[in-house]
């Protein structure tokens, strides 16, 4: 589909992709990249200008509005700033969808305590949003979005409000419902840390459009574009420590040795290959720093290396890696 | 004197309170009307808009004299009489009704977009979104709102004289200022400004109750 703003404006262009079901699809990009247009197409806020977004076998802008309405409960959704109702009960905001669908009281009042009870939240069904803390809130977000009974839950940056701790028990609570209910997800997020904790699949955006897409461990290891490479690599980035850093100069007049970061990607595993260089090469390698992640049976991550400085060391320590699926990008020169 | 006095000031709460309950009746729907034009979750139409918010400005900006005696017809048509204290209710609902849509209007646009969305989300109607999302949620601020409201006509109220409609400002304006009877204008200014923080507290606490 694309989707157009005035004249030639494209928020998004000609993006495709499959979401099946019980999987979790996490679509990334910079602020601008069209994620939340995209977001906001799936559930029929927004109707593409050019091809369509069909649900369960049906074409979104085909219904009439009324039943848009009602296939909009099927499609449940959380949010940034958690969009609690700040004078209704936890309680009270998980009932809210089931009111408007004209569920009876009683019955609306049970599965409310039931959603609630979901989320770890029973104990909390008489506090107002005010006071519950931004991961509570988050969690009667998602009791509520629950209470319908979606068959697909759409996630809008749902945990960039919150602190680390926080993101990571909201990203747990997430994964549990996708496992014990089968509840299948599409989340907008910018940082590439939750597509690789939660997502199953990824979709790459870059200025409205796809520009990657595919399982999370398959386009993690083979990035395919600039775009993803970069933050794939952002996110295995380890720093160069400072001790190091302060020493570094930009040539290597004088120099002894030289530092390098090697990005891993799909290497089979670290340490053969820098015991390999030391092996083959007769480089005497130490390691500065580093993360390293086992993914989908292999290695992401960067290694900061430091070598002695001889004739053409760059050249053969890139000759000796590249092949191995190993970047070498240049840090510096330490005396 | 008390008698006078005690009579003016029914005939405050009387026009006021007639005043106040247009106001929330006609003004409030009419304010979420406003706001309801300017979104497109709701009803947007920009044009009936750009009419309505001109034709409520004009009229804002009419003193309230001025309007007590545009509105003459208009009080004749639904009182009967263009005389007396219900008479003098009709420009005071006017303005109110203005008021009171103005800042309902305000006080909508203070709400989150997000909250709209969220509703929408959850497959909510037109009606749904104003009943149980925006209006409540507004509420806190709507009370405030009123406070003001209320506050404001009792001032206006003081023109009432002009038509014959009575209160404590035009008995403040014959005896204590025309007859030069210094003691009932400081008796009645000071009726209301114990009346005035009276609704202002009121006001406040209701408000204060609301929050959550």
């Amino acid at each position: 589909m694309s989707k157009r703003y005035g004249q030639d404006v494209w928020a998004l262009r000609h993006v495709t992709f499959d979401v099946n079901a019980g999987e979790i699809l996490g679509i990334v990009g910079k602020s601008g990249a069209g994620k939340s247009t995209l977001l906001r197409c799936l559930n029929g806020l927004e109707i593409p200008d050019e091809g369509c977004v069909s649900f369960e076998g049906r074409v979104l802008k085909e219904m009439p509005p009324v039943e848009l309405r009602d296939q909009r409960r099927r499609i449940a959704m959380i949010f940034q700033q958690f969009h609690l109702l700040r004078r209704r009960t936890s309680l009270e905001n998980v009932m809210l969808p089931l009111e408007m669908a004209g569920v009876r009281s009683n019955t609306a009042h049970e599965k409310a305590r039931a959603c609630l009870d979901l989320v770890g939240l029973s104990h909390k069904e008489n506090a107002y949003p005010g006071e519950l803390s931004g991961g509570q809130a988050q969690r009667v977000a998602i009791a509520r979005a629950l209470a319908s009974d979606p068959h697909l839950l759409l996630c809008d940056e749902a945990t960039s409000a919150l602190d680390p701790e926080t993101t990571q028990d909201i990203l747990a609570l997430l994964a549990h419902l996708n496992h014990t209910l089968g509840l299948t997800m599409v989340l907008i997020t910018h940082e590439m840390a939750i597509v690789r904790d939660l997502c199953t699949h990824v979709v790459v955006l870059d200025q409205g459009r796809v520009v990657d897409q595919g399982r999370v461990d398959e386009v993690f290891v083979a990035p395919k574009s600039e775009m993803t490479k970069s933050l794939v690599q952002h996110l295995f980035n380890a720093r160069v420590p400072r001790v190091v850093m302060e020493r570094l100069q930009d040539t290597p007049q004088g120099a002894k040795e030289l530092v390098a970061r090697l990005f891993f990607t799909g290497a089979q595993a670290a340490e053969p290959v820098i015991a390999g260089l030391v092996r083959d090469e007769g480089m005497d390698v130490s390691i500065l720093g580093g993360t390293l992640d086992p993914l989908g049976g292999t290695i992401c991550g960067t290694l900061i290396i430091s070598l002695p400085l001889k004739e053409e060391t760059l050249t053969r320590l890139n000759h000796y890696l590249t092949p191995k699926g190993v970047q070498v990008s240049l840090v510096g020169y330490a005396p | 004197m008390t008698d006078l006095i005690l009579k003016g000031l029914g005939q405050t709460l009387l026009m006021v309170g007639v005043a106040t309950l247009a106001g929330f009746l006609v003004g409030v729907p009419l304010g979420t009307a406003l706001y309801g034009a300017t979104k497109r979750a709701l009803f947007q139409n920009r044009v009936l808009y750009a009419l309505a918010d001109f034709i409520i400005n004009a009229l804002r900006s009419i003193p309230y004299i001025i309007l007590v005696i545009l509105l003459l017809p208009l009080t004749r048509l639904l009182v009967g009489t263009s005389l007396g204290t219900w008479a003098a209710s009709v420009p005071l609902g006017v303005a109110a009704i203005l008021l009171m849509a103005r800042l309902t209007q305000d006080a909508l646009r203070q709400l989150p977009d997000g909250l709209l969305h969220a509703a929408q989300s959850m497959g909510a109607t037109r009606r749904h979104m104003i009943t149980k999302v925006l209006l409540p949620e507004a509420l806190p601020a709507l009370v405030s709102g009123a406070t003001l409201v209320i506050i404001n006509l009792i001032g206006f109220s003081a023109m009432a004289g002009a038509v014959g409609g009575g209160g404590l400002g035009d008995l403040a304006i014959r005896y204590g200022y025309q007859r030069y009877d210094v003691l009932v204008m400081v008796e009645i200014v000071a009726i209301l400004i114990v009346l005035v923080q009276l609704v202002q507290s009121l006001g406040h606490f209701l408000t204060k109750r609301l929050e959550k």
